[in-house]
């Protein structure tokens, strides 16, 4: 059965009839191609979906480039995985993967691949079925999924109170996920937190 | 020896490789935890021991001990022993009155341990105690365990976790004085030479500021059996003490001041002055103190012969006087060193007076209570990114700039210096002569011949000055021009780049496509996809053939720079070359070239610009019925060229403006276009560190009109 998960790839060269769409469109039913950045974020910003998987071009000539693309997408989530798929090696992308661009910080991005390096399209793939598997089993999408389920009038009630004393909704919750800010990285953090200490007390007969 | 019994570590192994191991990636980098480690639990004094350690044998031995606040049983089995309590994340401070703010990793200084040697005896104890608290750990059994259960036989009864390794646990007796923690380290993994232990005093060195007073000192001493520099040698951070230059800046909370440097342009001084703090209460980034140290060539060379594996690494933030941690994990390889301040970025944008964090060491002390929003990211790579934090990070990069510019004025004024000295040499020959001359017509015939030979002298001194002084004019016309070309060749390098990212997409094209027959063919679901995949291989072929013609023109135009009078070569290009297809085309063409502008570069690549723009706008009017235009314009914009090349043909309608100088993007397909005209022009103007742009139309409502800028360069 093909997966859900919505992939949008934003790249200049690649086209809809080209192997790479063709084999996406194969294991997935929702694959999308835009050849063009401004339109990308256009796309994005409408159509933004937590199970979204972006394979982002870097340089689209002059103008507005992937890395714009990476920034809109992170205004709206941070849980979207992105790989970048360039002809040129992107140090900045590669930055990207250690949270280290100066101006940028915490533009994480999933993986990248060299487009014309040998069995680019399969590292493409392979690397879009990963970010699948990582979606699929990230502890904040499943909350965020779990918010998205309930009802309206819950959403809105307080949630969770902070040990600063700050009170969360549940949409308040949802919103502070996607903006990957303190309070979510404490609340990814307590849980595995917690996790790990459930594991190590657990004591073997 | 007390008692004996047998503790378990209370962690499972995705802990055990989740927050430990995989974190420390050397024994360089497990050292500098293990001292953390100790800062961390109040010591003043580390010992680092290495025991017949030059080569690998049986008594080689490693000891680390502190007199730090040591561990109690209950500590020792709680906390030691236990993962994922991480009791330093929970209080940040230690204990007081020290209330050092932590540095060690979120608990894994334990496994540091395992990188240096696999065989382990800790020994603590509290102050008060007369116990001491023996642990005996082999990392080989966990090691052993580790690699059973990645075979994952789930059905086998002998399973075991590493909660079932028993560890053996003692007691002695000590001086209830004493206190603090010792770990033996046995079965040393690697040998250390010399240069390793130099190396690992250089780094941990950097643990603390060099221009921090501390309330509790913390002093790391290094001893070895078998190198006699280092018998109970203090850590010390003296690298600052080969810097030929020292600036200083500071704050003063009563008067409200931060003093910042300010390069003064009518003196040449670098001068510290008071500006307003930026108060951390109003999401300021609150006050700094900051030293910087540069070294030149000379300063280097002696910094590195009297550190043997040192570096000169940049600018480093310290909170109360210790390493923040961004800086704080030692990385082996020096390229793989992040540039958190973007300090190294910057040269890009001016190669010549930028200087580099290879150049510079720098100490930037902040503090918990008085920059309370500059905070480590909790994935220890960088720091939070807020206000406060880009505010500390301009202000660095402010400090740095004021330093350049007097090093750049400095450059300069020792070379007006050189050029007046030898002209002042010069002048006082002459005026030696004369005074000869003078004292010749009063001398005695003895005397007049001795003057003689000394007249010649002075005549032949006088020649090899004036000599020297024309080289020196010659070798400064020299090295601007081999500045020119040394940016030419920086643009190359983006060039090439460019050039690969062509050939890579075309190919990768091409692979896409026969991927996609080697996949899919002749299944009859693809078979309309199967025409247009031998039609994208055509297609890809010519561009690379294209790109191909392209960079032929690199290796046939003669590399050579001269010099370049710009109205001179476009009235040679619009005049004589291009005349007679204007005529024939029925084009009318303008230059105006107000100022004069006279430039080094290479003339084909000069003229590449003007013909492919030439070529383009004659395309565009084949489609203008009525008269038909060129201007060319050219004036000074201060410290800019400005040229603006315009032509009254059909346009180009805005949304495409920013793709038209992308490579193969062709509007004039028809026409043999290849979308290669524009890409090469923009090419060259980068070359020559100028923009292009498409500007409104000079021949409004119709027309194209492109404007060139090109600096000008000072003979600085």
């Amino acid at each position: 059965m093909k997966s859900n998960i919505d992939i949008v790839v934003i790249h200049d060269n690649v086209k809809r009839e080209s192997y790479l769409i063709t084999e996406l469109q194969e294991q997935y039913n929702n694959v999308k191609l835009i050849d063009d950045a401004d339109d990308g974020i256009e796309y994005i910003s409408h159509n933004f979906s937590h199970k979204t998987i972006v394979v982002l071009d870097m340089d689209f000539g002059n103008g507005t480039n992937g890395f714009d693309v990476l920034k809109a997408i992170r205004q709206y989530s941070f849980l979207i995985e992105v790989i970048i798929l360039s002809a040129n090696e992107p140090s900045d992308a590669r930055n990207a993967l250690t949270n280290n661009i100066p101006e940028l910080p915490g533009l994480r991005v999933f993986d990248y691949v060299i487009r014309g390096n040998p069995n680019w399209q399969e590292k493409v793939i392979e690397k879009v079925n990963k970010a699948e598997i990582n979606i699929n089993g990230s502890i904040m999408n499943a909350i965020d999924s779990w918010i998205e389920i309930q009802s309206k009038d819950r959403r809105k009630k307080p949630f969770v109170i902070t040990n600063d004393g700050v009170q969360y909704s549940l949409d308040q919750l949802k919103k502070a996920i996607q903006q990957n800010d303190d309070t979510s990285r404490k609340l990814e953090e307590k849980i595995l937190m917690m996790a790990i200490k459930l594991m190590s007390k657990t004591p073997k007969e | 020896m007390g008692k004996t019994k047998n503790l378990k570590f209370n962690f499972d192994i995705s802990s055990y490789r989740l927050l430990g191991r995989e974190l420390i990636t050397d024994r360089i980098t497990a050292l500098f935890e293990i001292v953390k480690n100790s800062y961390d639990a109040n010591a003043e004094n580390v010992f680092v021991e290495f025991h017949d350690v030059n080569t690998r044998k049986d008594i080689s031995k490693i000891i680390i001990s502190d007199d730090g606040i040591g561990m109690s049983y209950s500590d020792l089995q709680n906390k030691w022993m236990v993962i994922g309590t991480m009791s330093k994340r929970e209080t940040r401070m230690s204990p007081s009155p020290y209330n050092r703010k932590l540095v060690g990793k979120k608990g894994i200084g334990r496994f540091a341990v395992d990188k240096l040697g696999s065989h382990v005896i800790l020994k603590t104890t509290v102050k008060g105690s007369k116990v001491l608290h023996c642990l005996k750990t082999d990392w080989r059994d966990y090691e052993e365990l580790e690699n059973q259960q990645l075979q994952l036989k789930f059905d086998d009864d002998s399973f075991q976790y590493f909660t079932d390794i028993e560890n053996e646990y003692w007691e002695e007796e000590v001086p209830p004085i004493k206190q603090g923690t010792r770990i033996e380290i046995y079965n040393v993994t690697d040998p250390w030479s010399e240069l390793d232990v130099k190396k690992a005093t250089s780094e941990l060195s950097k643990l603390i500021s060099p221009i921090q007073t501390f309330q509790y000192p913390f002093n790391i001493y290094i001893s070895s059996n078998e190198y006699d520099d280092f018998q109970d040698r203090l850590v010390e951070n003296n690298s600052i003490g080969f810097a030929s230059l020292d600036t200083e800046i500071s704050f003063d909370l009563k008067k409200g001041t931060q003093q910042v440097l300010h390069f003064d342009e009518n003196t040449g001084n670098l001068n510290i002055i008071d500006v307003p703090i930026s108060d951390s209460n109003n999401g300021g980034m609150g006050p700094i103190k900051m030293r910087l140290f540069y070294f030149n060539q000379n300063d280097k060379r002696r910094f590195k012969r009297s550190y043997a594996g040192a570096i000169i690494d940049g600018v480093k933030i310290y909170r109360d006087g210790l390493i923040t941690t961004p800086f704080a994990e030692h990385a082996i390889e020096r390229d793989k060193e992040r540039d958190i301040l973007g300090i190294d970025k910057r040269r890009y944008s001016g190669f010549f007076d930028k200087i580099s964090s290879r150049d510079l060491l720098g100490f930037v002390e902040i503090s918990d209570s008085l920059n309370p929003m500059i905070i480590e990211a909790t994935n220890r790579q960088n720091f939070v990114d807020n206000d406060e934090y880009r505010e500390l990070r301009n202000f660095i990069i402010n400090q740095i700039e004021e330093l350049e510019k007097r090093l750049s004025a400095q450059k300069r004024e020792e070379r007006e210096q050189t050029k007046s000295n030898l002209r002042i040499a010069r002048n006082d020959l002459k005026e030696t002569s004369t005074i000869i001359k003078a004292i010749k017509n009063i001398a005695t015939p003895e005397v007049k011949s001795e003057l003689g030979l000394v007249e010649r002298n002075v005549r032949e001194i006088e020649v090899q000055i004036k000599r020297g002084i024309n080289e020196f004019n010659e070798l400064e016309k020299e090295q601007n021009k081999q500045r020119d070309l040394f940016l030419s060749l920086m643009s190359l390098q983006e060039y090439a780049a460019e050039i690969s990212h062509v050939v890579r997409t075309a190919v990768a094209n091409i692979a896409d496509s026969a991927k996609f027959f080697n996949v899919y063919f002749p299944n009859p679901k693809y078979s309309e996809q199967y025409l247009l995949h031998a039609s994208h291989i055509e297609a890809e072929m010519n561009k690379l053939a294209l790109a191909i013609d392209f960079m032929l023109s690199y290796a046939k135009s003669n590399i050579g720079f001269k010099e370049i009078d710009l109205g001179a070569t476009l009235g040679n290009l619009f005049n004589k070359t291009y005349r007679d297809r204007f005529i024939k085309a029925d084009i009318h063409y303008t230059i105006e070239i107000r100022d004069s502008f006279v430039f080094t570069h290479n003339v084909k690549f000069f003229e590449d610009i003007f013909e492919n723009l030439i070529s383009n706008s004659m395309k565009a009017l084949k489609a203008v019925k009525g008269p038909k235009h060129i201007k060319c314009s050219g004036s000074l914009k201060g410290d800019m060229y400005e040229i603006l090349f315009s032509d009254n043909g059909p346009g180009i309608p805005e949304k495409l403006r920013r793709k038209v100088f992308n490579i193969y993007f062709t509007t004039t397909e028809e026409d043999g276009g290849a979308g290669m005209g524009l890409y090469i022009v923009q090419t060259r103007i980068k070359a020559m560190k100028g923009t292009v742009s498409i500007i409104d139309s000079e021949f409004k409502p119709s027309g194209t009109t492109l404007k060139i800028c090109l600096p000008i360069k000072s003979d600085e």
